[in-house]
């Protein structure tokens, strides 16, 4: 046997050794489900799932939809799993995702799917826009709680408001088109202009309005429902106020990345997402799931969340989503931190 | 005999061309394969971010046209989008600059109602490289018309055409928020030298000049914020000096977001580097000087304005440009405490990792560039001055007993020390309580890193794989490089290269060879990338990143050695690698293991080149940290810094025990 | 030029840039010859000893040694030990280890290397030394060391640069000896670079004199010092009066109104020329019984030790004045005496004419 042939076998041993193994396939999913739930979802897939584990990818919402958009031509990812639908619309307008009908899709309510046959995406659960309000803060300015979106644009909150910037944040932008859509477009501008007053900072991320609140870095932020019922559980001093003129909403939805290498374990992992274990999972922080009849409450999450979500055009929302960031970094990217 | 003697001269007039030995040929292979490290690492990478910069986007509506189908089956005239443009007025290319990523949908550019009854739509390409259309996502092709289907009208977008020109740099320039940033960081740059370069001149005269009590100690504790990242200091000021800060009132109504904190940190992580230098600078002054000075009758303020502060201008002039790099190339300080406060660094991590535009980020690098290299080449110079008085025959400065003096430098050195120590402390505090600041019991729940972003407790194993990688395999690349650059024979052209090759990354801010890597090994086209995402281009970049510093080092220690060994190893016909093992390496060992440590410790703190380049496997302990703050965990990332911390401080103990014990062992002939 | 030496340097020239350190050097060496390399600092002597070496390689030129072109050889390739001026031990290793260093991978046992270094530091008068490092050693220890290792090899060229300056005046003297025996002993053809003449003479064979790049002299160290070829080697090696003087003819020159005889057939037609005399060689004693004898007055004199340096001139002389080194007896015996009067002879033979410049 001459070297070469030696050293080939070597290889040829080396490559098989482990797939024979185990056959463990890992799957590279991209998120921006909150950090703390991470560890949760992928125990629970896996446990159902032992030959296949989850490599999680993440990070905020812009941030995540523009690394996907960047990796267009050569993805790194195989599944999407806990992105904004408004983000899934635009990569379905890329061509990037693979259409899939995941199995007991039928039990979802129809709203949480995409309108195309099969579907390119799938929406789990939905998470909605609310004010996170220190209520030991506020106290020491003597400002009263704010009870809607009006409200915060008083003199009283100046400098009291964090709300997350909408070009990095799928929380940032669901408020801004849902006050688009809400008040109209040049009514909603104009109340921007005048919240923008009152803003302390615009924060990268969606959840960190929240999370300064409860430290008591500001007496206000524009955050999501979710996040206050947790920090509360935590021993926040927090109130989460539903705004009265309503909420806007996403959902947080799952597709598959056209091209992955490993299309049936992706599938499998689309079939779980919309399984009722894993909205079982989603439940824990979302009252909001996309399967009826299975939401529990949801310790310290506010009533009439449900009530107060808009009708939200997503479609529209993903169309204009260009349009928006940039009519609004060209107005108040003066107060962004750092992205 | 005479065509033989003519004959015999032809060969003596030649040029000798000089035969390279056996072992040279290993030699110059090693010098070219660390010319390449270097090239691929370095090189190549910055060449990418300079045609990056050069590169920009624009529609050629033009170059696409689209004919209606009606439902009788007849196909109107096809018009170009530049029609249809003309007809609204609109125009593709307007203020807002395309980038690599824009796109336009064809759906926008004709109005509804003139497409209200059209059945379907031929779109063509019509340049000569094709690509002008994304139709569902598949780029078209030159010359190849397509139809769609009226429902399917909306995934027709049009794309961006790359061409070469200062666009790039005409649109940074002319944004007032991104010029903004340039101005931003100047002023801020210089305050913090205008206070970091006295403050330390003080605190080095206090250590060098008095007897004052507690040098050893003043000397350490300036020398710790080397050992923690720059976000960490602004985080320990948010819990200082934020609103719900213990120190707030202090501020009177001011923000710490902002230039304050901005300001504040710097000075903290500048603090160090600045006083390292003026400690060397004040060490060389001759004593014969000074008395010299009593002798004419100077008083002792005369004295110091016309001996102290000469004889350190060169460490005052380099410890300004030091500072001033340090703070114009940093973005965790900024990231931080910035709030709306923009500085030039930032607005590249914006840029890139925000919104996605390389073009610009590019652009920015360069104009970062700008301030390094001059900072870097005025540094050069200085310590090339600094070296000519050092080597004067001096008699060292012996301070005399100045109670007044004694105690004023005491009082200056505590509010340093505490300012520092402080903050450090602050951060261990808050990664300690349980729900700042409503519930300051103490607790670990900080410590558990897996309910928060940043990769968990891995990230931290990650950073210490990482240090452990890049200070051995750095520290024995560099020697070797130096070794070579300094002991080598012949083949001059190869070692000038690697000599300038070497000292190229000082100047290289860290975020600029970052984005450099990006743009170079994440090109699927370059061989290279298989490298992206891996532990491996943590390495490499980081090693590359911090190369300068460690390769003068072993420069300086090689060249204290004589310079006839090599001669003597060749003439008893011994090969290089046994005089590198058995005399070179052994002899610079308190070199190299300086070189270990400088790795290890700029490896674990090192944010700015590695905020490109981790991946989901290999996410790392100071990103953990940038990532915890900007999630708004800031508990835990104080609590992560902290880790940072504890392990530098750690390993630089072990290494002054084993340098202490293990040199005194391995060198005895060092002693007489 | 025999073309059987044992080295033969042919028309080296090295340049550094613009610089030319060595112009047309040729040289021949003979088995066994102890030959110095004699000139001021910045003459090329070190460099001519480098490219020898092969540590800076001629730009011109060849080199044969024991008839083997080596001209373009890197060093490893040559047959030769070297010892500095600096000494170049290896400081981390014992004095035994870097005798050895250059018998590792030689093929040889450690025994057998054991008992060669042993040999050898018992050659160098060294035998205890073994163990200790370079720096526990004296200079002079040191510079044996050195010598010792670059005899480990067995080389059959030894090549010192400038090995004894940097040791004391005793030390100096005591090594030198010590250095030529060995030379001696083993055969070994020795070249050695220098710029302290006394050293040179004492120790070579054959003396090199080189000044800006050029062999100005090779010759014995008696031919050098007695006929130095020209006004350089003369007043570089040994003290040397020199005399503004005229050709009268081939056999005469005068210096002002004194008219000497001294061999002047090698210049030709000039008039004005420069006598030379080594104040030594200014005769006192019986000085009217010698030819070319005057009278001068005694302007000045200087206590010298074992001699006394007397400043002599005459008005006949015209401006000039010279030097004459009389023993302390002759001094007592003549009462030599500051403003005295005294004969004195320049012997013809002594006295040397060269051409003005």
């Amino acid at each position: 046997m001459n070297p070469m042939r030696i050293c080939l076998a070597a290889l040829i041993a080396a490559g098989i050794a482990p797939a024979a193994q185990a056959q463990q396939t890992t799957l590279t999913v991209y998120t921006a489900f909150e950090a703390e739930d991470l560890q949760r979802y992928k125990e629970a897939f896996e446990a159902e799932n032992p030959d296949i584990s989850i490599e999680w990818v993440r990070d905020s919402t812009g941030i995540i939809t523009a690394k996907l958009l960047a990796e267009k031509d050569n993805p790194v990812a195989d599944a999407i799993w806990g992105l904004a639908a408004s983000s899934l619309l635009l990569m379905k307008s890329e061509g990037m995702l693979e259409p899939y009908a995941p199995k007991g899709v039928e039990a979802l309510d129809a709203r949480f799917v995409d309108t195309s046959q099969p579907p390119a995406w799938i929406g789990l659960d939905a998470w909605i826009a609310a004010l996170c309000v220190n209520t030991i803060e506020l106290e020491k300015t003597g400002a009263p709680v704010p009870a809607s979106w009006e409200d915060l644009t008083r003199p009283e909150y100046e400098g009291m408001v964090a709300m997350p910037n909408p070009a990095s944040s799928g929380t940032g932008f669901l408020d801004v088109s849902a006050w688009l859509q809400m008040f109209g477009e040049e009514k909603g501008w104009d109340y921007m202009d005048r919240l923008h007053k009152n803003i302390a900072f615009y924060t990268h991320s969606g959840s960190k309005p929240c999370k300064d609140a409860a430290r008591g870095e500001v007496p206000i932020g524009v955050s999501f429902a979710f996040r206050g019922a947790k920090s509360i559980s935590e021993g926040a001093p927090l109130a989460v106020v539903m705004p009265s003129e309503g909420s806007g909403w996403d959902m947080e939805a799952a597709a598959i990345v056209a091209g992955t290498d490993f299309p049936e374990e992706a599938q499998r992992l689309m079939d779980w997402t919309v399984s009722e274990n894993a909205m079982k999972q989603y439940n824990v922080g979302y009252a909001v799931v996309a399967t009826p009849g299975i939401a529990q409450p949801v310790e310290n999450y506010p009533e009439g969340a449900l009530d107060a979500m808009i009708e939200n055009d997503f479609e529209w929302a993903a169309n204009n989503r260009e349009q928006i960031l940039k009519e609004w970094s060209a107005r108040y990217d003066s107060k962004s931190e750092a992205q | 005999m005479a065509v033989l003697a003519q004959h015999d001269l032809q060969i003596t007039r030649r040029r000798v061309q000089p035969k390279p030995a056996r072992d040279e040929v290993w030699q110059r292979g090693l010098i070219v394969v660390i010319i390449a490290y270097l090239f691929f690492g370095l090189v190549m990478p910055l060449a990418m971010v300079f045609t990056k910069s050069l590169q920009t986007y624009a529609f050629y509506p033009e170059q696409v046209t689209i004919a209606f189908q009606m439902p009788d089956g007849s196909h109107a005239e096809p018009r170009s989008l530049q029609d249809w443009l003309d007809d609204s007025g609109a125009e593709a290319n307007d203020g807002l600059r395309a980038s690599e990523r824009t796109r336009i949908q064809i759906v926008r550019i004709i109005p509804k109602n003139a497409r209200a009854d059209v059945e379907s739509f031929r779109v063509t390409d019509l340049s000569a490289d094709g690509g002008q259309l994304l139709i569902d996502g598949v780029p078209s092709e030159a010359g190849q018309s397509y139809d769609v289907p009226r429902a399917q009208l909306g995934k027709v977008q049009v794309r961006p055409q790359v061409s070469y020109g200062l666009g790039n740099y005409g649109y940074y320039f002319s944004q007032p928020s991104l010029f903004n940033s340039i101005l931003n960081s100047f002023i801020i740059a210089m305050i913090v030298v205008v206070i970091v370069v006295p403050l330390a001149f003080g605190y080095a005269y206090g250590i060098m000049r008095t007897r004052m009590r507690g040098k050893a100690f003043f000397r350490l504790a300036a020398t710790v914020p080397v050992l923690v990242p720059s976000l960490l200091p602004a985080i320990g000021l948010i819990y200082l000096f934020g609103n719900q800060g213990i120190l707030t009132p202090l501020l009177m109504g001011q923000s710490i977001y902002g230039p304050i904190g901005i300001v504040m940190a710097s000075v903290f992580f500048t603090f160090p580097h600045a006083m390292i230098i003026m400690i060397v600078a004040l060490s060389t002054s001759d004593q014969r000087l000074y008395e010299a000075s009593e002798v004419l009758g100077a008083s002792k303020w005369r004295t110091f304005w016309v001996v102290t502060i000469p004889g350190a201008r060169y460490g005052l002039i380099s410890a300004a440009f030091v500072v001033f790099t340090l703070v114009l190339t940093d973005f965790g300080v900024p990231k931080v405490v910035g709030g709306d406060f923009n500085m030039l660094a930032l607005d590249i991590y914006k840029q890139v990792i925000g919104q996605q535009n390389f073009q610009v980020g590019a652009v920015v690098s360069m104009v970062l560039l700008v301030p390094a290299v001059v900072a870097f080449a005025v540094d050069r110079i200085v310590s090339r001055r600094q070296v000519a008085i050092m080597s004067a025959k001096a008699v060292p400065f012996q301070p005399e007993h100045n109670p007044r003096l004694d105690s004023a430098m005491l009082i200056l050195c505590s509010v340093v020390a505490v300012f520092i120590l402080g903050i450090l402390a602050m951060c261990q505090f808050a990664a300690l309580a349980r729900f700042w600041p409503y519930n300051l019991t103490p607790g670990l729940s900080h410590y558990d890193f897996s309910k928060v972003d940043g990769g968990g407790w891995g990230a931290y194993f990650n950073s210490l794989k990482l240090a452990v990688l890049v200070s051995t395999i750095g520290a024995a690349i560099v020697f070797l490089g130096a070794n070579m650059v300094e002991k080598a024979r012949g083949f001059q052209i190869g070692r000038t290269i690697l000599q300038f090759l070497s000292m190229m990354p000082m100047a290289i801010p860290g975020m600029v060879l970052g984005l450099a890597y990006i743009f170079f090994f994440n090109d699927p086209a370059n061989p290279l990338h298989f490298l992206y995402g891996t532990m491996a281009i943590l390495v490499i970049n980081t090693s590359i990143h911090l190369w300068t510093v460690s390769h003068l080092t072993a420069s300086t220690a090689l060249k204290q050695m004589d310079k006839e060994f090599e001669a003597v190893a060749m003439s008893l016909k011994q090969p290089f690698w046994r005089m590198l093992s058995r005399v070179s390496a052994p002899v610079c060992l308190p070199a190299i293991s300086e070189i270990w440590l400088y790795y290890f410790v700029n490896a674990m703190t090192t944010v700015s080149a590695v905020v490109f380049l981790y991946s989901p496997q290999t996410q790392l302990a100071s990103i953990a940290v940038l990532n915890m703050d900007d999630a708004g965990d800031i508990a835990p990332a104080a609590a992560m810094g902290m880790m940072i911390f504890y392990t530098n401080a750690l390993v630089r103990i072990l290494y002054s025990l084993a340098t202490g014990r293990l040199m005194g062992r391995l060198q005895a002939w060092r002693h007489r | 030029m025999s073309s059987d030496s044992y080295l033969q340097v042919k028309n080296v020239t090295k340049e550094f840039g613009d610089f030319t350190a060595l112009r047309d050097v040729s040289l021949d060496v003979e088995k066994g010859e102890f030959v110095c390399f004699l000139g001021p600092s910045g003459c090329g002597k070190t460099t001519l000893l480098r490219a020898i070496a092969g540590l800076d390689i001629q730009t011109m030129g060849t080199i044969i040694q024991d008839g083997r072109d080596i001209s373009d050889l890197p060093p490893s390739e040559r047959d030769f030990g070297i010892v500095f001026q600096s000494y170049a031990l290896f400081p981390n290793l014992t004095v035994a280890n870097n005798v050895g260093f250059g018998l590792i991978g030689s093929g040889k046992s450690r025994a057998q290397i054991n008992a060669q270094v042993q040999a050898l530091l018992k050659q160098v008068g060294l035998p205890e030394q073994g163990n200790k490092y370079p720096s526990q050693l004296s200079g002079g220890q040191q510079q044996r060391v050195a010598l010792a290792r670059a005899l480990a090899t067995e080389p059959n060229l030894l090549l010192l640069d400038e090995p004894l300056s940097a040791l004391d005046a005793k030390v100096r003297v005591h090594l030198r000896g010590q250095l030529k025996e060995l030379q001696r002993s083993l055969g070994l053809t020795t070249i050695m670079v220098t710029h302290d003449q006394e050293e040179a003479l004492n120790l070579a064979d054959r003396i090199v004199v080189l000044s800006q790049g050029r062999i100005e002299q090779v010759g014995t160290p008696i031919e050098i010092y007695a006929q130095p070829a020209n006004a350089f080697v003369a007043d570089f090696v040994g003290e040397m009066n020199f005399i503004d003087a005229r050709k009268i003819d081939n056999g005469h020159i005068s210096i002002g109104e004194i008219r000497l005889a001294a061999e002047a057939a090698h210049l030709n037609g000039s008039d004005r020329v420069i006598a030379a005399i080594r104040p030594e060689d200014v005769q006192v004693q019986s000085a009217e019984a010698t030819p070319n004898n005057f009278d001068v007055d005694v302007r000045h004199i200087e206590f010298c030790g074992a001699y006394l340096r007397a400043t002599l001139g005459d008005r006949r002389l015209g401006d000039v004045s010279f030097r004459a080194d009389l023993s302390m007896n002759l001094v007592r015996r003549l009462q030599v005496h500051q403003g005295g009067r005294l004969t004195i002879a320049m012997p013809p033979e002594r006295l040397r004419v060269y051409p003005a410049n």
